[in-house]
């Protein structure tokens, strides 16, 4: 236990505060660069465009090791949000830690679709823009089978191919935070209650659905989280890591994509509404779409305090398919913190790492 | 006692900003999770994107009476450069193909993990 007189020590006391005036002058000089800074630069892993085909773009990242394993990794970013999150900065970028132990990696990204793109739905993701991204790794990679993976809804999308695919490509399933059942998202399917929520009208009237209809929602989640952001930005101004990193997390949420129209209703129809995917009702394009379809082994990944993907949200891939390898790892903090950040590097990847090595072979 | 003589006035403050947070959050969810208010934000959101409307409205006949271009006319610019951007993309592939590219720089693919499961 200590004294009273340890605890007022000057001398310690001294360099506290010069330490404190020493950061608030930083945080002064900081702030204004960064309210005049341009945009955050993401990306630190070199990759080449494979495909554009409106909202559709294929990425190979270049390998950095003479030898890769034989099964390559297609990356599925979930539609309404950039890809780069899996590549934001050297050191937390999941792209540039999977590279270095050894995989091919590939990612299928989404531009903003047009508006003549209002139309595309689950069809076209199940039965084209994924098939035809699978056939293309493929093709390059010489090999008939390949890891797909998936975040948030692209993790939803990896695992209804994963149950339609009929050309046996899916060898692993890796999924990041992925609903499946969407019971438990309970805020979500209140607020697009069909008492009240007319998703035909939205749709019709605005086409594609605009970013901010989301955004809104995720900050109607947690409507204090910006707020404790700024302020966290602003004691730790004087940490150009914290900055950067802050920076780099806000652009991405800041392009949120706006989502076609036809996918966004089908989402909160079948998806919300019926639950037809854990409920078995689930139909793409005529064909029946069953967890019970999926056999490959597949590692869940879900976060322990992940306020849009709960973790019975997730819990279906774990019980209801026929896969025989099924794994969980719950990581500490949120959503995006499973993909990105520094405390992933240390805790998660490795595990992932792990998993997927033996099954890359 | 111990506790005083590690204070961090800066740790304090985090501490306080996230205990804010989480109750701010919490009694959020317990709001805006009920169907009254659901119906409310439906309604504030109907009125909303009809604004809106009305807005994009007034706003392209103002800018055809003064002869500018539109948004919407702004936007259809756009995409269409866009797509001829992704026709010079497929002409630049079918050109230099990537793939006979990368296939001249395609690493082995015999990588097996070390024994402790890692690569």
């Amino acid at each position: 236990m200590s004294t009273s007189a340890e605890a007022l020590d000057p001398a310690a006391l001294a360099a506290r505060v010069k330490t404190e005036v020493d950061r608030a002058i930083q945080r002064n000089i900081k702030g204004l660069d960064f309210l005049t800074a341009p945009r955050a630069r993401v990306g630190a892993m070199p990759s080449d465009q494979l495909l554009r085909r409106g909202t559709l773009s294929l990425h190979r990242y270049r390998p950095v090791v003479d030898e890769v394993y034989r099964r390559p990794l297609l990356i599925v970013s979930p539609p309404s949000n950039k890809g780069y999150i899996f590549d934001l900065a050297s050191g937390q970028s999941f792209i540039e830690y999977m590279l270095l132990r050894g995989y091919d990696i590939f990612l299928l990204d989404w531009m903003p679709p047009r508006a003549d793109e209002a139309h595309l739905a689950l069809e076209d993701y199940l039965l084209d823009f994924i098939p035809t991204c699978v056939a293309k790794v493929r093709e390059l990679s010489g090999e008939p089978d390949l890891t797909l993976s998936g975040y948030c809804m692209g993790g939803t999308l990896a695992v209804m191919y994963a149950a339609i695919d009929d050309t046996a490509a899916v060898a692993n399933l890796l999924c990041f935070t992925t609903p499946v059942d969407f019971a438990p998202m309970r805020l979500f399917r209140t607020w697009a209650d069909a008492g009240h929520f007319d998703v035909d009208r939205l749709v019709d009237s605005l086409g594609n659905v605009p970013p901010e209809l989301v955004l809104g929602a995720f900050d109607l989640m947690r409507p204090a989280n910006r707020t404790a952001g700024m302020l966290n930005l602003w004691t730790n101004m004087w940490n150009d890591d914290f900055v950067r990193s802050y920076r780099m997390f806000d652009r991405w949420a800041a392009e949120t994509l706006p989502m076609p129209g036809g996918y966004f209703r089908q989402l909160v129809k079948q998806l919300l509404w019926d639950n037809a995917l854990v409920e078995d009702r689930m139909e793409v394009g005529g064909r029946p779409v069953r967890l019970a379809a999926v056999s490959a082994p597949i590692l869940s990944i879900v976060a322990e305090h992940d306020h849009v993907v709960a973790r019975e949200a997730a819990a279906p891939l774990l019980d209801r398919t026929s896969s025989t390898e099924c794994e969980e790892i719950i990581s500490k903090g949120g959503h995006v913190s499973v993909v990105a950040g520094p405390g992933a590097v240390k805790r998660l990847w490795p595990s992932i790492d792990a998993w997927l090595g033996k099954r890359s072979l | 006692m111990a506790q005083s003589k590690n204070f961090d006035p800066v740790t304090a403050w985090q501490q306080l900003v996230g205990q804010w947070e989480r109750q701010i959050n919490d009694a959020a969810a317990g709001v805006s999770g009920t169907e009254e208010f659901a119906g409310t934000m439906n309604q504030a959101a109907k009125l909303s994107f009809a604004a809106r409307k009305a807005l994009d409205e007034t706003m392209e006949r103002m800018a055809q009476s003064m002869q500018l271009a539109t948004h919407a006319q702004m936007i259809s610019v756009i995409e269409r450069l866009d797509r001829i951007e992704e026709h010079l993309q497929t002409i630049a592939a079918a050109l230099a193909p990537a793939d006979r590219q990368a296939a001249a720089r395609e690493p082995k693919r015999t990588r097996r993990p070390t024994p402790d499961g890692g690569a």
